[in-house]
């Protein structure tokens, strides 16, 4: 069958119609259809055979990506080290007690999610805490005497009798690593100083556990253990005793709400569907309303431009300017003309002539008429309306006087 | 496919049983009732597409009448067409109703009409009629747009044509007038009849006279068969709009108002509109014709944002006739600097013709120089004072190269025209 599209040669066959059919439609959107589906089928088996790739918590003892620990956890453990790796406090508190005073507890802290007021039954038993990167939260509870001092340079040498760091030399980092200071009162080792009092290592060693503020804990990452003393530094700090805790919260807990209220009543189960019926009905309400009734008519919209925009634009200029002189000039040319008319004078009359008529017919002086149609020279706004007043009285009562009775 | 607010209805109605039994699975059951009855509805829905559409030839309506634009919708589906419909007009074709329910049987044409208002001048026009067909719920419609050209011609609104009655009576005035007031080189002689106390004695004609008994005077009739030639400037200035109306449609309505007049006194009118090539011309038309070609002509000339080439004009001129005609030059003087042009062809239009400058005021500057209520309006009052004092300039230049000027208000500068065409043809200056 053939289309014809004049509707001259076809007057009463079925019309040609502008809105395509689903199948066109459908025939359009083919090649976009099979290249998502296509896509989407790819996506699906990278995912079922790989996994998703995601990028692991920073310093975990499984993540091997470049802000993992995993680098350093493996060394250790192949240096002999009993390395557990609880995730949440009780597992950590277990781990902690199956061996104590020969412990390692490292807490890696990085989102303020333990509970201070537990912490006490977690570190009883450690023979060493090492505290990486903490906050002031973490140090208030373990180390009240050390304070956060902020970023410090990412490359510090060892200045300071400590083992581990005299075996490291140098640390350094890629990323940010941080500083701390400690209260002079304290007996403490400070270490990897960078300058006034700032230390990124220090040891309390004073009652109780002895107590390891490290600031480093970037070094210890996978893409810079390697680099100059970081490894060395990390062994040395975390492989002194035969077990290593290296407890990194998953999870916020041990904070249980203590002060409950009245407690509200559970809301009826209907509510959770009636908000989704409410979406549907939504998603109906746009389609009932926003679905165009046929294509946009296009209109050729016409240039409108006023005749007067010319003296418009000329008087903001005149008042921009403050030219009021020129203003009151314009004023008494269109004056004197008409003032001409009104005398009977020819075109070719002078302003003097008219002047002469202007007395003759009013009886003013003339100074003062030619001081109103040629010298007063206008100072302010409110003196340009007066004479522009004065002008248009003159013409009125030249009007008056001129008219036969 | 379209839906329509009874579906909204349908699915928020659902609140009920989910709130009475209140278990997930009625939220389900009910928005699947509600897609079915959605499919339902849409296979009953007469097609949309089995629609065949006729409108009628193209009508022809005055700016500001209201005209019925019909279009002729026949089913030739199977199954009924209920819904509404909308003839997509242009805005400015200003269509009053826009949307018309509709009811075709299968096989049947119903009419469907618009009334339609249009407030621009030209030709508006519907490209396509688009139909929503609803099945027997009404919660679903199926929906298409048909292509069916529709298009009417807006004509000029032509509303100074209520002064060209008084403008004929004194036309038929001048007719048969003895030459006592008219006597001039342009008059020419129409009959004789009886003298009347009052005639002018001089009239007199002696000879038929003395073939009668009474005395006889001879009449005499305004000249007929002259030239006026219109010279419409379709450039820039011409699409300044003074009184919200552009000052091309001042033009247009001077002409029309001259054409009428000037055609009923037996004169051959000829119009030309041009800025840098000739956008529409009427030559060689006289009587109801004239008329009509003339506002076809005008109707879809909008003004061409180019600057106008008056160089050109006398050639123009000369290319439609070679005898001695009044020349109407529809512009606009604003400015000396603007009118440089005209000016310069001036001398050669009047050497041979009669030429008339016709030109539109705008009453708002004449407002703004009268008031001087405060420092802002005296700036404005100035710069009115200037402009002012540009057009007296610019008129008085063109009077002294021998050409006339007429000016006036949009509403005033059609009878003006007239009249000082009125005058010209009493004075036997054509």
């Amino acid at each position: 069958m053939s289309l014809d599209l004049d509707p001259r040669t076809r007057p009463s066959g079925p019309s040609v119609v502008a809105t395509p059919r689903l199948r066109t439609i459908g025939r359009r959107l083919r090649f976009w259809g099979v290249l998502l589906a296509v896509l989407g089928i790819v996506t699906a088996l990278v995912i079922a055979i790989g996994g998703i790739p995601t990028t692991g918590p920073t310093l975990s003892a499984a993540n091997a990506d470049g802000n993992g620990a995993k680098a350093l956890i493996e060394v250790l453990r192949q240096n002999g080290v009993h390395v557990s790796t609880p995730t949440t406090l009780a597992a950590a508190e277990r781990a902690v007690a199956a061996a104590p005073g020969t412990t390692t507890l490292a807490i890696i802290d990085e989102y303020g999610r333990l509970d201070r007021a537990r912490l006490g039954a977690l570190t009883a038993g450690a023979a060493e805490i090492v505290l990486v990167d903490p906050d002031d939260a973490l140090l208030g509870a373990l180390a009240p005497e050390v304070f956060e001092a902020g970023v410090v340079p990412s490359r510090l040498r060892a200045d300071c009798g400590l083992r581990p760091v005299q075996r490291a030399g140098t640390v350094s980092a890629n990323t940010t690593m941080y500083g701390y200071t400690v209260d002079g009162t304290v007996a403490s080792e400070k270490c990897l100083g960078s300058g006034g009092g700032v230390y990124s290592l220090i040891r309390l060693a004073e009652n109780g556990t002895p107590t390891t503020v490290l600031g480093t804990g970037s070094a210890l990452r996978n893409d810079t253990i390697a680099v100059e003393g970081d490894a060395a530094l990390g062994l040395g700090v975390f492989g002194a005793h035969p077990n290593l805790v290296w407890f990194r919260p998953a999870h916020a807990e041990g904070a249980t709400p203590n002060a409950t209220g009245p407690v509200a009543p559970p809301l009826p189960g209907w509510v959770g569907l009636i908000e989704l019926l409410a979406i549907v009905v939504l998603a109906a309400a746009i389609a009932w309303r926003g679905r165009r009734f046929g294509p946009l008519v296009i209109e050729r919209m016409p240039a409108v431009v006023r005749a007067s925009e010319t003296m418009e634009g000329r008087a903001r200029l005149y008042a921009r300017s403050s030219d009021r002189l020129h203003a009151l000039d314009a004023l008494r040319i269109g004056s004197v003309g008409r003032l001409a008319v009104l005398c009977g004078l020819p075109h070719t009359a002078t302003v003097e002539d008219i002047i002469g008529s202007v007395c003759a017919l009013t009886g003013r002086s003339r100074d003062e008429v030619r001081g109103i149609l040629l010298d007063d020279v206008p100072r302010t706004d409110r003196q340009l309306v007066q004479m522009s007043d004065a002008l248009v009285a003159l013409e009125r009562e030249v009007d008056a006087a001129a008219r036969p009775s | 496919m379209a839906v329509s607010g009874r579906l909204v209805l349908l699915v928020a109605i659902g609140a009920i049983p989910i709130v009475v039994i209140g278990a997930p699975i009625v939220l389900v059951a009910w928005i699947a009732l509600a897609i079915l009855l959605v499919v339902l509805d849409l296979i009953l829905a007469g097609s949309p597409r089995a629609v065949s559409v006729q409108r009628d030839p193209p009508s022809r309506v005055r700016l500001g009448d209201t005209v019925r634009a019909d279009a002729l919708v026949t089913n030739r589906g199977r199954r009924r067409i209920r819904g509404v419909i909308r003839d997509a007009w242009q805005p400015s074709a200003g269509a009053t109703v826009r949307r018309v329910r509709v009811d075709i049987p299968s096989g049947e044409t119903r009419t469907v009409s618009t009334p339609l208002t249009p407030f621009r001048r030209g030709e508006r026009s519907s490209a396509a009629l688009t139909i929503r067909s609803f099945g027997p719920l009404g919660l679903a419609a199926r929906q298409a747009s048909i292509v069916a050209p529709g298009a009417i011609r807006v004509l000029p609104a032509f509303a100074s044509r209520k002064h060209l009655p008084s403008r004929l009576a004194r036309l038929r005035e001048l007719d048969g007038r003895t030459s006592v007031m008219i006597r001039g080189q342009g008059t020419e002689f129409d009959s004789l009849r009886e003298y009347v106390r009052g005639d002018d004695v001089r009239s007199i004609d002696w000879r038929a006279t003395a073939r009668r008994s009474g005395l006889v005077v001879r009449t005499w009739r305004p000249e007929r068969d002259r030239r006026v030639v219109v010279v419409i400037d379709s450039g820039r200035t011409s699409a300044a709009r003074i009184d919200r109306e552009p000052r091309i449609d001042t033009a247009f309505e001077s002409t029309l108002l001259l054409a009428a007049l000037a055609s009923r006194a037996g004169d051959r009118v000829d119009v030309v509109v041009f800025d840098r090539r000739v956008r529409g011309r009427v030559q060689g038309f006289s009587g109801a014709e004239l008329m009509s070609t003339l506002v076809d002509t005008m109707s879809p000339i909008e003004p061409e944002l180019i600057e106008m080439d008056w160089t050109a004009v006398p050639a123009l001129v000369r290319s439609i006739t070679s005898q001695r005609a009044l020349v109407v030059l529809a512009t606009s003087i604003d400015a000396p600097g603007s009118s440089r042009g005209l000016l310069s062809v001036l001398p050669e239009l009047a050497r041979k013709h009669m030429v008339v400058v016709a030109s539109v005021t705008d009453p708002s500057v004449l407002d703004a120089a009268a008031d001087h209520t405060d420092a802002e309006a005296v700036y404005r009052a100035a710069a009115a004072e200037r402009a002012l004092l540009d057009i007296t300039r610019v008129s008085a230049a063109i009077r002294q190269l021998g050409a006339d000027v007429v000016t006036g208000a949009p509403a005033a500068l059609p009878p003006a025209l007239a009249d000082r065409y009125l005058a010209l043809k009493a004075a036997g200056r054509l």
